[in-house]
């Protein structure tokens, strides 16, 4: 469980807080998604949560761990993050050393990293390519390799900030399929960050930041009512809700928001067996 | 450039290149110390033996070495002449066009040109067969007992392992970039020298900013995946001694004691 309480952020050489008194709590097997337009706090609040900042004001807790310099490593052990930039957190000369960093500083011995290391690589589907350097594979490769890196430390929650955001389009939808996966699959709570509406709307629960202020939070479904509200916070619609849009100023009456095309090709059947 | 393969890795499964790395670093700084040791032409002969011995077990075909070490050939030639030429005392041998060459001049130059040779070739040989990241976790390995006296070995070793990591990252930046900027006219590969050095800037600048956010966002991805410090490290790659490197580090005893014999 994450909680924020109050919490603000201001970068020693800026003018304005990155992050105005955030109250906010995630629960244990969630997936959150966070969103925003550029530079609205989104990394300033992922680097909050495992200490990588430290918060200026109010108070951060992990499992019930006040964040403070004496619980900053345990901490760390319960917070996974995959980056944005594929390259640059990919710190081995290999796969397998890459996925051993993290490992290597827990001082986990060699026998248990070993399994480790083959159980994560064989999970993100990455084990054929352990012997291979980071410049020879591709971005959505190392960003699997990146997760692989963090479930290796077995973390209790994962954090993605924009992890998708620098990949190909084929790249970025099986980086989700595989974090949809992943979620359905264990019971790690998800914090994952992003500019894409499509992408946030797969979330238990979404949170859009405006300025460093907390927007909305609340179901994707309830986002998507406000949907008319997005641009003025910098976002677009998705586009299940733009089609929905459209539809209904054509004079089709669809009265529940659909958050997919499933649940948007259901209402159009129960509409037209009333025609 | 690519032709010279001084400080390359070529990877095979040879005898050599399963070496344990912090034997094959320690046999080539004994070897090169005592090849300034060495006095007669027995010595000689069985430094070449050993060279030679290793360089065919490497399974590197001999045509690339001797093709890859083909600047240095120039720099042997140029070694013995020099010495011939310069040397004046002894007994005269023969003349060319006049020119008196001294019988000593020949034996030194000769000398010096092979234990030069000899030393490119096995430092050679330990670069082409063993990886850099080996090479590096020898170098910390080796060095550890410096740690007691504060030197930094470990963070020495990470950040030779990083940056080796990171040099083809940094190439393809190089090249992106120098695209980007030749697609915008700058020519930084003709004209006067100043006008070149100064178009070299463009491309330098953006390296440096982009290095320099690299190692920001580098630092914060090792930190959050629980780096802190060499303290309290476990390591996955084992360095561990098996028979062939004991047969290996025997052999190189028998070679001391030869050569310690023929001395
Ligand atoms: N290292 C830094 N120093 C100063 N200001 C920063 C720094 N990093 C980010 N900021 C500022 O903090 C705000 C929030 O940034 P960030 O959290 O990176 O936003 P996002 O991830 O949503 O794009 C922005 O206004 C940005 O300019
Ligand atoms: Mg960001």
């Amino acid at each position: 469980m994450i909680e924020f309480e109050h919490v603000a952020f201001k970068y020693p050489q800026a003018e304005e807080e990155a992050i105005k008194n955030i109250n906010i709590t995630i629960n244990d097997g969630e997936w959150v998604a966070i969103l925003g337009h550029n530079g609205s706090g989104k990394s300033t609040l992922a680097k909050l949560t495992n200490g990588l900042l430290m918060p200026t004001e109010g108070s951060i807790s992990v499992n019930g761990l006040e964040l403070t310099e004496e619980h900053l490593w345990k901490i760390r052990r319960i917070v996974g993050m995959v980056f944005q930039n594929p390259e640059n957190q990919f710190v081995g000369t290999t796969v397998l050393d890459d996925v051993a960093f993290g490992l290597e500083n827990l001082g986990i011995s060699r026998e248990n990293m070993q399994r480790r290391i083959i159980d994560s690589l064989d999970t993100v589907g990455m084990s054929e390519y352990k012997l291979h350097e980071p410049f020879r594979l591709s971005g959505g490769q190392k960003q699997r390799v990146a997760i692989a890196s963090v479930l290796a430390i077995m973390p209790e929650i994962m954090i993605f900030d924009e992890a998708t955001t620098m990949l190909d389009p084929v790249g970025r939808r099986e980086l989700i399929r595989l974090i949809q996966d992943l979620h359905k699959s264990s019971d790690l709570t998800f914090l994952s960050i992003t500019h894409d509406m499509n992408e946030a709307i797969l979330a238990d629960r979404i949170i859009v930041l405006n300025d460093g202020e907390l927007w909305f939070e609340g179901k994707p479904s309830s986002l998507l009512e406000k949907s008319d509200e997005l641009e003025k916070v910098g976002l677009l619609p998705p586009l299940i809700t733009d089609l929905t849009d459209k539809l209904r100023k054509n004079g089709v009456n669809i009265t529940t928001q659909p958050l997919n095309y499933e649940e948007l090709v259901k209402q159009l059947w129960i509409l037209h067996s009333k025609m | 450039m690519n032709s010279l393969i001084i400080g390359q890795y070529v990877p095979k499964e040879s005898i050599i290149h399963q070496l344990d790395s912090r034997l094959k670093i320690s046999i080539v700084f004994i070897y090169v110390i005592i090849l300034f040791a060495a006095e007669t032409s027995l010595n000689y002969l069985l430094f070449f033996i050993l060279s030679i011995l290793c360089m065919s077990l490497t399974q590197i075909k001999l045509s690339f070495i001797i093709k890859g070490l083909k600047p240095v050939w120039f720099l042997i030639v140029i070694t013995f002449v020099l010495h011939i030429i310069l040397t004046r005392e002894g007994d005269i041998w023969f003349d060319i066009f006049g020119f008196p060459v001294y019988k000593e001049a020949i034996i030194k130059g000769f000398e010096i040109a092979l234990r030069f040779f000899l030393l490119i070739l096995m430092t050679t040989l330990l670069t082409l067969t063993t990886s850099p990241i080996a090479i590096t976790d020898a170098v910390e390995e080796l060095l550890s007992p410096l740690k007691k006296v504060n030197v930094p070995v470990h963070e020495l070793a990470l950040t030779m392992s990083i940056s080796l990591r990171f040099i083809p990252t940094l190439i393809q930046e190089v090249d992106k970039i120098s695209k980007a900027q030749a697609s915008r006219g700058l020519d930084f590969r003709t004209g006067k020298m100043k006008d070149r050095v100064q178009a070299i800037i463009p491309l330098i600048l953006p390296l440096f900013i982009s290095a320099f956010k690299r190692a920001e966002e580098l630092a914060f991805a090792m930190e959050a995946r629980g780096y802190r410090g060499g303290e309290g490290r476990t390591k996955y790659r084992e360095l561990r001694f098996k028979n062939a490197d004991y047969i290996a580090g025997l052999s190189f005893i028998l070679f001391l004691v030869g050569f310690i014999i023929t001395r």
